[in-house]
């Protein structure tokens, strides 16, 4: 190997060393301080702690935040094109929606669909052939799947309008059963009819 | 709220800060910026080591028994590496630049990972051994030697080019492309026999575990297509001579193919070596 020559080493020694120590410990402190404030993200998402917020987009671009839709029960649900039982779920999810919908009950209903880029040119196709009203939310870099701690999709999330999470619910669930619907009914103060079956 | 995760999540910040530094300095000639990266890298290097402890404590054994794991020793190993390079050759400073970047890189990917990948999971009864840490210790240390040494040879094909050029140029900076090349060969000259250890301990351990030394799995495949790349170079370099150019691309190929082999494998072709 060539002979290094030790000129810069030696051209400010001492000079900007503490300096530049201090400056790396003050960056330190602020990394640690932003970190801290997040520190809440650590803790695992349970039924009766603070739904995580999160804002995304729906197909159309129109943006969704969860903590301004206080007020009303949301159904949040994760998704992907490619899981099978959530093909199987979705159909039960829209007879919910609608029924509850044409009702105007103070609900919202929110399916975050958890394809990264690769798969992102299949959810048009997969939501239109299931003829799905409620909003589909995208999420290609996973924003919601770390704070929501996901095991896998689907996992479905009610949130009461204070915005608790009220149930978890993970893997696929008949949502036309008066079983399945009754925390939702419950906040919402519905007695669960006949109808509310599948229609 | 001490847990492993809010010391990782310091560590990307800390290892950004870091390499941003390295590359501003890079193009400013200012030893107070260099000092400045040293410090932060070194400070995320005491972290990262917080971090591979912590999840020590957490799991209840050695934190190297999937992805998101083995990517945080990785980026340890590597940052050792430089800091050794570092406090040896204090003139080499630029190469932090890109050898902490390549730490950075390596866990923002671990960070992109799904949360259950993340998350700590019981250890499966095949992986519950000793060798687990000999394995993936001896062919990470290599890993990380070929990841510098990556590093080195993309920093070589610009200073090379520049060199012939006989402009001044932005690349002025980097040690002479003599220097690049000679470390390149160094860290490869590490790297193969740790990896070389490291399939010859899988391929024992695979005999305790699967009942069999080699069984064709993807993993296996393809650590043996990295190993002959890495052959090759050692051939190229020293039978045939081979200097500069061609080894240095041989060293970007060869971890271009790590990569496919760590990740790739992984999740495009599964195989008994599943968990990472």
């Amino acid at each position: 190997m060539p002979e290094l020559t030790l000129e810069e080493e030696n051209r400010d020694k001492g000079g900007g060393k503490s300096t530049a120590i201090i400056i790396a410990i003050v960056i330190l402190a602020g990394i640690i301080g932003a970190v801290w404030l997040k520190s809440s993200k650590y803790a695992p998402v349970m039924v009766g702690s603070t739904a995580p917020d999160f804002t995304l987009q729906d197909m159309s671009g129109k943006g969704y935040t969860l903590s301004s839709l206080k007020g009303k029960v949301v159904f949040v649900n994760f998704w992907a094109t490619w899981c099978k039982s959530c093909k199987d779920e979705m159909p039960s999810m829209q007879t919910l929606y609608a029924y509850l919908k044409d009702r105007n009950m103070p609900f919202e209903m929110l399916a975050i669909s958890m394809d990264r880029v690769t798969t992102q040119k299949e959810i048009d196709p997969f939501v239109r052939s299931l003829g799905i009203t409620f909003p589909i939310l995208l999420d290609p870099w996973g924003k919601t799947d770390g704070k929501y701690k996901l095991t896998g999709v689907p996992e479905s999330y009610i949130i009461d309008q204070e915005g608790r999470v009220v149930e978890k619910i993970i893997g696929p669930r008949d949502w036309t059963t008066i079983n399945a619907v009754e925390k939702i009914f419950g906040l919402l103060n519905i007695q669960p009819q006949p109808q509310a079956e599948r229609s | 709220m001490f847990n492993s995760f809010f010391f990782f999540d310091i560590i990307f910040w800390i290892y950004l800060a870091a390499a941003c530094c390295y590359i501003f300095y890079m193009g400013i000639k200012k030893e107070g910026l260099g000092h400045l990266a040293f410090a932060l890298t070194f400070i995320g290097w005491l972290l990262n080591t917080v971090v591979l402890v912590v999840r020590w404590y957490e799991t209840g054994r050695a934190p190297y028994a999937n992805l998101y794991e083995t990517m945080v020793l990785l980026s340890w190993m590597i940052v050792a590496g430089y800091i050794a390079i570092e406090l040896k050759y204090k003139k080499l400073r630029v190469l932090g630049a890109i050898i902490v970047s390549i730490a950075f890189l390596a866990i923002g990917a671990a960070a992109m990972l799904p949360y259950r990948y993340q998350a700590i999971e019981p250890l499966i009864p095949a992986l519950q051994s000793n060798w687990l840490v000999l394995h993936v210790v001896t062919t990470f240390i290599g890993y990380a030697g070929f990841a510098i040494a990556f590093g080195l040879g993309i920093m070589y094909l610009f200073k090379e080019r520049a060199e012939r050029s006989g402009r001044k140029s932005f690349f002025d900076r980097f040690p002479s492309s003599e220097i690049l090349d000679d470390m390149n060969y160094k860290f490869i000259a590490i790297g193969f026999p740790f990896v070389t250890l490291g399939i010859i301990l899988g391929a024992i351990w695979a005999n305790y575990a699967w009942g069999g030394y080699w069984s064709w799995d993807p993993k296996e495949t393809w650590s043996l297509i990295v190993w002959f790349i890495y052959a090759g170079y050692f051939h190229g370099r020293l039978v045939r001579g081979w200097k500069g150019r061609k080894t240095a691309y041989f060293s970007i190929i060869g971890f271009t193919a790590v990569i496919f082999l760590y990740w790739g494998v992984s999740f495009v072709l599964p195989g008994l070596h599943a968990y990472a």
